[in-house]
């Protein structure tokens, strides 16, 4: 605490408002003195002023008047005497002495005045009392003179040599009196002029003193507020445009602004952390890590300019997970994501340098290859196809993935991203069309069959809505009774320009694109209203793709079928491939089992080619086998073996066993020997419109009839 | 003195004469009456003698001889002339000369001769002008002093 409160008392004392503070309590100290100063020298000034004009102005003219009444007074006495002696009118002459007599009186008086003596030091006060005394023996003097002068004019003459003298000396002290009090007041006046000229003197060093701690307090603002936020401005604007490397300024101070700029510093500093992680975020994949799409761009970019420099070649290598849908669907998302983070860590395993790595979302990876051949980056595909296909852990179950992958040379391909990209992914679909977990160059001649899929898809897309898809019916016949027992509806689709298209070719464009449940409804659906207008003994057959299992919809979707087209449900199959049903949930074989109980028919298509364990096959809701025409068709031994193995066992599991393919009466022959129990193939009959189901019908019958 | 003074005093000279010079008194008479007037005092005391010179008696009236009788601070006790000296003082008086001459007076009667002969200025009174003038002064009493002058030429 005692740190604390150090640290605190510092930072106060250098704080710019203690500065300010400060200096204007100088500014307000020096201008209050000033102002005091004035003040007093005014008010001297004025009291003085007033003494000037009040007390010696008056008493400065009563000392001249009684200077100029006693001059005129003693030139009046000689007049007197001159008067007496040439005989004016006695009149005229006593007039003049009665005039005298009041003059005496008169000035008599005002040396008594009170006012003349107001203010007056001893000395002057001496003056003056000594001069109203000898005015007194003066006054005695010049009446003896009138009083002699009215009857002996000479001897008045000769009294006046006397009252002369006394005359003068009371002259020289009212001279004296005079000057005292003129003295008096020019002190008085140079000591008004001393305290006015002091006082200017210190209002125009209060002034001075006054402007230039206004300076001081200006460049002490300037110094500590304006110039600072001038720079943190700067600063400020330059961390706007992204220099986070401009310095800042001041950060060494301790003041406020000190601290605003550590406050600034420590801004900037989240601000880069942000940016850098709002960076790492716009190039990279929040899952995995690996740098995305936008990245991709930019960095194939560069590659490819490097390539074209040194004249290499450069790979950008697109991967995309087969299989990896299936997972995300059966095991939830977070198992699919799980996945997603295990093969990108693989792939970092792949490259030195993981910042070559991609992910474009999904399921979809991307690698650049800087610096190699074809043959090389061949090699790099195979064994990342390897490192890929190795088994994965989920929650403790091991799944199973394949990475398709397409390759794009640069500059051979391309030398855009653009153009590069779209061409490794044309490689990467030709991948996948090849049967994935495999990998394709990009070839110039694929970009055609790739263009042709593209105008397939979107053919396929209208082809439900235009009409286009038509089921076939090929029958299945009782290898015993020779009698038709199903007939299994196939699509077609009569595309308008290039004609027929086999399933084989538009079903897995379907699944891909995501029409599958929808054709696939469109065909029970189809399939059940044909097979209403049969005999109650002839069933129809349809094939369920492995999408409309995995969709959890086919319960609903098989009864909506029945129940529109007033079909039973035991007239109904569903024929399932075997490489399907391999690995399928538990929910799957819950759904089948609930379709089976309610009557539907269960058949497991293309047996034999799916590796289906004999175990797993026990746990499998099914009421028959069809034998995969590949077995049919061999004459081989071994074929036939499997082919009776596979009879033997439907016929222990209380199946019926059907040969797909059957085509020639040799071929039929060897099977029906084999123990397979129905048959089916262009021996018999090819697949047939709605329409020929019928007559057909009515023929074979024909046919038993006669035989 | 100031130029007033002086143009009183010239426009004085040129006053006329307004009576005829008559004749002038010794100064032996005046020694005599000086004598007259002690020897009054010390007979009928020294109001007595005031009074004669103030009423102007024969005795102290020989033609332009008069006494007079002052105290030693120069204060006018009596006068055969002009009684209307009396009770003035007169001790700053001086003449045209600049000559104090009561003061000189007192000096000489203070002496220790007590007596002795003052000259000065002062107006005739037949005459009114200011005429030199020789007195002689004895001192009277212990504070008093008599003198009687007389006057020489114009």
């Amino acid at each position: 605490m005692p740190v604390a409160h150090l640290s605190d008392a510092f930072s106060f004392k250098r704080s710019i408002s203690t500065k300010l503070f400060v200096a204007c309590a100088l500014v307000a100290i020096c201008s209050s003195l000033g102002a005091v100063k004035v003040y007093l020298g005014l008010n001297a000034t004025t009291r003085g002023l007033h003494e000037i004009t009040d007390l010696y102005r008056p008493q400065q003219s009563a000392a001249r008047t009684i200077a100029r009444q006693a001059d005129l007074t003693h030139q009046r006495l000689f007049l007197f005497v001159a008067w007496s002696s040439v005989g004016v009118a006695a009149q005229r002459t006593s007039k003049l002495g009665a005039d005298l007599t009041e003059a005496l009186s008169r000035i008599k008086e005002l040396l008594e005045e009170p006012g003349l003596r107001r203010g007056l030091k001893s000395a002057e006060l001496g003056l003056v009392i000594e001069a109203s005394k000898q005015w007194d023996d003066y006054a005695k003097s010049a009446m003896d003179v009138l009083d002699i002068g009215s009857g002996d004019p000479a001897l008045a003459t000769m009294m006046l040599g006397g009252v002369d003298d006394q005359y003068r000396s009371i002259y020289q002290d009212i001279i004296a009196l005079n000057n005292a009090i003129s003295d008096r007041g020019d002190r008085t006046a140079s000591s008004v002029s001393m305290w006015a000229s002091n006082a200017s003197a210190a209002l125009i060093a209060g002034q001075v003193a006054l402007v230039a701690l206004l300076i001081v307090l200006c460049a002490l603002l300037y110094r500590s507020v304006f110039r600072p936020v001038a720079a943190v401005t700067a600063a400020m604007t330059a961390i706007a445009r992204g220099s986070e490397t401009a310095p800042l300024p001041l950060s060494k101070r301790t003041d406020e602004i000190g601290r605003m700029i550590k406050a600034i510093e420590g801004f900037r500093k989240k601000l880069e952390a942000d940016r850098a992680s709002i960076a790492y975020l716009a190039e990279h994949d929040a899952l995995t890590g690996l740098s995305n799409r936008t990245k991709l761009e930019q960095k194939t970019t560069e590659v490819v300019e490097r390539a074209i420099r040194s004249g290499e070649l450069a790979a950008i290598l697109l991967i995309d997970l087969d299989g990896f849908k299936l997972v995300n669907d059966t095991q939830g998302h977070a198992a699919g994501d799980q996945l997603l983070i295990q093969v990108a860590d693989r792939l970092r395993l792949c490259v030195s340098d993981s910042e070559v790595i991609f992910r474009l979302g999904g399921d979809e990876f991307a690698i650049l290859l800087d610096d190699l051949q074809a043959v090389q980056a061949a090699q790099f595909a195979k064994e990342l196809g390897q490192v890929i296909e190795a088994p994965y852990h989920l929650n403790g179950i091991a799944t199973r993935l394949s990475g398709s992958m397409g390759i794009a040379l640069a500059p051979i391909d391309g030398t855009t991203t653009a153009s590069l990209l779209k061409r490794a992914d044309m490689a990467l679909y030709e991948a996948k069309a090849e049967g994935r977990n495999t990998f394709r160059f990009f070839r110039t001649d694929i970009e055609q069959h790739i263009t042709d899929q593209r105008n397939l898809e979107g053919d396929l897309r209208n082809a439900l809505h235009l009409r286009q898809f038509e089921l076939v019916f090929q029958p299945l016949i009782n290898a015993r009774t020779q009698q038709t027992t199903t007939f299994e509806a196939l699509i077609r689709w009569r595309h308008p320009t290039r004609g027929v298209v086999s399933p084989a070719d538009f079903i897995p464009i379907a699944e891909q694109i995501g029409l599958m449940e929808e054709i696939g409804g469109w065909v029970l659906d189809e399939a059940c209203s044909a097979a209403r207008s049969w005999p109650d003994t002839i069933r129809v057959a349809v094939n369920i793709s492995g999408l409309q299992l995995q969709a959890g919809t086919l319960d609903s979707v098989v009864l909506g079928a029945l129940l529109r087209n007033g079909l039973p449900a035991d007239r109904l199959e569903l024929e399932i491939t075997e490489s399907v049903l391999i690995n399928r949930s538990d929910d799957i074989i819950e759904s089948l089992k609930r379709l089976r109980r309610r009557g539907v028919r269960i058949a497991i298509d293309d047996f034999g080619t799916g590796y289906c364990s004999l175990s797993y096959l026990r746990l499998l809701p099914f009421d028959k086998v069809k034998v995969d025409q590949s077995f049919v068709r061999d004459a081989c031994r071994a074929s036939v073996s499997i082919i009776k193995a596979i009879a033997d066992l439907g016929s222990s599991l209380g199946a019926e066993v059907t040969a797909e393919g059957v085509e020639t009466a040799e071929q039929c022959e060897r099977i029906v020997e084999a123990g397979c129990t129905e048959l089916q193939g262009y021996l018999f009959s090819r697949p047939m419109p709605k329409s020929e189901v019928s007559r057909f019908l009515l023929a074979a019958q024909d046919q038993e009839n006669v035989a | 003195m100031k130029w007033y003074q002086a143009l009183i005093l010239i426009l004085l000279l040129f006053v006329p004469n307004l009576s005829a010079a008559e004749d002038f008194g010794t100064r032996q008479e005046a020694v005599d009456m000086v004598k007259r007037v002690k020897a009054l005092a010390a007979r009928d005391g020294l109001q007595a003698a005031v009074e004669a010179v103030n009423s102007q008696r024969p005795e102290f009236k020989i033609k332009d001889l008069y006494p007079f009788i002052y105290t030693l601070e120069g204060i006018s006790v009596a006068h055969g002339a002009n009684v209307k000296m009396v009770g003035k003082s007169w001790i700053t008086t001086k003449d045209q000369d600049g000559n104090y001459l009561i003061q000189t007076m007192v000096a000489t009667a203070s002496s220790r001769e007590g007596s002795g002969w003052v000259n000065y200025k002062w107006p005739n009174p037949l005459t009114h002008k200011i005429q030199d003038k020789s007195a002689y002064i004895e001192k009277l009493g212990e504070d008093y002093f008599v003198g009687v002058g007389i006057y020489s030429g114009l």
